[in-house]
């Protein structure tokens, strides 16, 4: 059996409530309900995922929801792990239990995920300090998927006549 | 009287002019190392040309103008006492504490006028280059005892002197030893790299520099030539058996070489790195010059 | 006194051979900086130098794309220097955006805010591309075209009207001080 096998039988076994499946060589992958993050995080702590890489958030427009990938890595397998969560894309719903205590990292692109898409992260005391947006573009959330990017960009810079909708016309 | 204010201001135009081309020839030979072409040997006289006619200028007051004056004339005065072949004009009151003391003393005139600008990078830069200073002086002293101990006396002249009779003075092992550490120290004092921790560029931008521009910064690499063609001199004077001009500028290139061969190939200390490294091998070498001198 | 505008044209003339470059990479082409100032294409040959003080620098070149955050910097970085002082802006994103067109945090056109002596287009532009530019920056400097410092006091009305639209009134102020209050939380 490969290792990557013996790891995600070994994180089930302690973990029921998720799914958990190889995706390929040295890629594994689990989905985990939201409000369990928190536990299952310490357990892949435990099982020698040393450290965090990323925690990027995909916008599912269509489903109304985000999806969250912590991208945790072992130095002791050398073996990349997905863990998947999904959550409602509402402002006022899109709030997740903060992982910073588990992964110190985790507070920097918690953070990071609070400026671009708006997702609060609970128990983060340095959500509302200023990150990489400007003062114009704070709580705009910028790159969710039904922010009007040409729109807006049109009444902040003032360049209405060239970038029209339709593509024949503009002038670059 | 005429004379001697003739042959100051002739003094003067050759270690400006001497200065610049060495000021040249390190950035000529740095580039040579990394396999580069390089700058035309003239490009420091180019940049002080440009720097002094900016057409604006920023003061952050009395003490910031003043300290660029003290520097350069500070400089000129250790000049002045260095021995020059026979053109030098106070080379019999050259004392070898005193001309040590001037030749450090720009360092301090910088300072005042880098503090007094405010900018936090300048006084960061300030701080490492007093204790750059504070780390230099054990060895620095432990040369000069050596030397004086040597010859009997703490005239750079007569030192000179008894040279041009007894051979120069890295043929004799306890001077060498002095030698070797003195060199040390110079290169902490021409700002060169294992040593250049006060400048730091791309660390503290350029440390107590940074707030300087336009004149200020002409004046500051007019004092920088001049500083470099004094303390090669007096370390050509003192330790390589001085001689006339000629003579001496081919000694001051061969020492000014070794300290560029040294800074392109090294990288920079931190700054408790280069204490430590001066309070223990350069002051061990000179330590055990003293002590040889004196038996 | 001396009449210093019969020395202009020496002046003019070490202002073209000792150009000292301000080390302040705003966007992706300060990739470029490395192999057009190590031994490949060597730099150093015409007088220019990297210098990390904006105070002693000449130059200032925009290399790549300009978010309002680093125009901000840019601005402040610029007004520091002393008075001839040129700026080269590298790439199609100072000039109108580039791929960046639509992006709601790349500046559009750079000369709105700063005056801009020289352009390079391209994404990015080679290191020779970026020489050619230099080499024209230093003819508009022997012959007194490069006045780009003169435009910018001359209309200062105008690019701190556009400065101000961006970013707002007291935009200064406002980012100098934007970090006291999570400074005193500590």
């Amino acid at each position: 059996m490969a290792k990557e096998e013996v790891i995600v039988q070994k994180v089930l076994e302690k973990a029921p409530y998720a799914e958990g499946k190889v995706k390929r060589e040295r890629r594994i992958e689990f989905k985990v309900p939201a409000d369990r993050i928190r536990e299952f995080l310490m357990i892949m702590k435990e099982n020698n995922f040393e450290s965090m890489m990323q925690i990027t958030v995909v916008d599912w427009l269509k489903d109304g929801e985000f999806e969250l990938v912590y991208q945790l890595w072992s130095y002791t397998y050398a073996v990349h792990a997905f863990v998947k969560t999904r959550i409602p894309r509402d402002l006022d719903k899109a709030r997740m239990p903060t992982v910073k205590d588990i992964y110190p990292v985790a507070e920097t692109y918690e953070r990071d995920a609070h400026d671009f898409y708006g997702v609060y992260f609970e128990g983060n005391e340095k959500m509302e300090m200023p990150w990489i947006l400007d003062d114009a573009e704070q709580g705009l959330f910028p790159h969710r998927k039904d922010f009007d990017w040409l729109g807006y960009t049109k009444r902040k810079y003032k360049i209405l006549d060239r970038f029209d909708e339709d593509k024949d016309n503009y002038v670059i | 009287m005429l004379e001697i204010a003739l042959r100051a201001f002739l003094i003067l135009i050759y270690a400006t002019f001497v200065g610049f081309m060495f000021m040249g020839i390190i950035r000529i030979v740095t580039a040579r190392i990394h396999r580069r072409v390089g700058p035309p040997i003239y490009q420091p006289i180019l940049d002080t040309i440009k720097l002094l006619s900016k057409k604006s200028n920023i003061t952050h007051g009395l003490i910031y103008d003043f300290g660029i004056i003290y520097a350069l004339g500070a400089t000129i005065l250790a000049l002045m006492f260095i021995p020059l072949g026979n053109i030098s004009i106070l080379r019999a009151y050259g004392d070898l504490i005193l001309i040590t003391f001037l030749l450090e003393i720009p360092m301090l005139g910088i300072m005042f006028a880098a503090m007094s600008s405010g900018n936090p990078w300048a006084g960061l830069g300030a701080q490492r280059a007093l204790l750059t200073l504070l780390a230099i002086q054990v060895p620095l002293g432990f040369a000069i005892i050596a030397l004086a101990q040597f010859y009997g006396t703490f005239s750079t002249y007569e030192i000179v002197m008894a040279q041009q009779a007894g051979g120069w003075s890295i043929f004799h092992l306890p001077l060498f030893l002095a030698a070797i550490a003195y060199d040390i120290v110079l290169q902490a004092m021409f700002g060169k790299e294992p040593f250049d921790i006060m400048i730091a560029p791309g660390e503290i931008s350029l440390g107590p520099m940074v707030e300087f521009g336009g004149k200020h910064m002409g004046m500051l690499q007019i004092q920088h030539a001049i500083a470099l063609f004094a303390e090669t001199l007096f370390f050509a004077n003192i330790f390589l058996g001085g001689g006339s001009i000629l003579v001496l500028l081919i000694k001051q290139v061969a020492v000014l070489m070794i300290a560029i061969f040294i800074g392109a190939i090294f990288p920079r200390f931190t700054i408790d790195q280069a204490a430590k490294f001066y309070w223990k091998w350069p002051t061990i070498i000179a330590a055990l010059g003293a002590i040889l001198a004196s038996l | 006194m001396v009449d210093w505008r019969l020395f202009e044209p020496l002046f003019n003339y070490a202002r073209k051979k000792s150009l000292w470059i301000v080390a302040f990479c705003t966007g992706c082409g300060g990739i470029e900086m490395p192999p057009l100032m190590t031994s490949r294409y060597d730099l150093e040959r015409f007088g220019m130098m990297p210098n990390p003080a904006p105070r002693m620098a000449d130059l200032f070149l925009i290399t790549g794309y300009v978010t309002p955050k680093t125009l901000k910097r840019i601005i402040i970085t610029y007004e520091l220097q002393p008075d001839p002082k040129y700026v080269l802006a590298h790439g199609s994103c100072p000039l109108n955006g580039g791929i960046y067109w639509d992006s709601y945090n790349a500046i559009k056109h750079l000369d709105r805010y700063i005056p801009v002596d020289v352009a390079i287009a391209g994404c990015m532009p080679r290191p020779e591309a970026v020489m050619d530019g230099i080499k024209k920056i230093m003819e508009m400097i022997e012959n007194g075209t490069a006045d780009g410092w003169k435009r910018y006091k001359e209309n200062y009305e105008w690019y701190k009207k556009n400065q101000d639209e961006l970013f707002g009134e007291g935009w200064r102020e406002k980012e100098a001080r934007r970090w006291i209050p999570w400074l005193k939380k500590k």
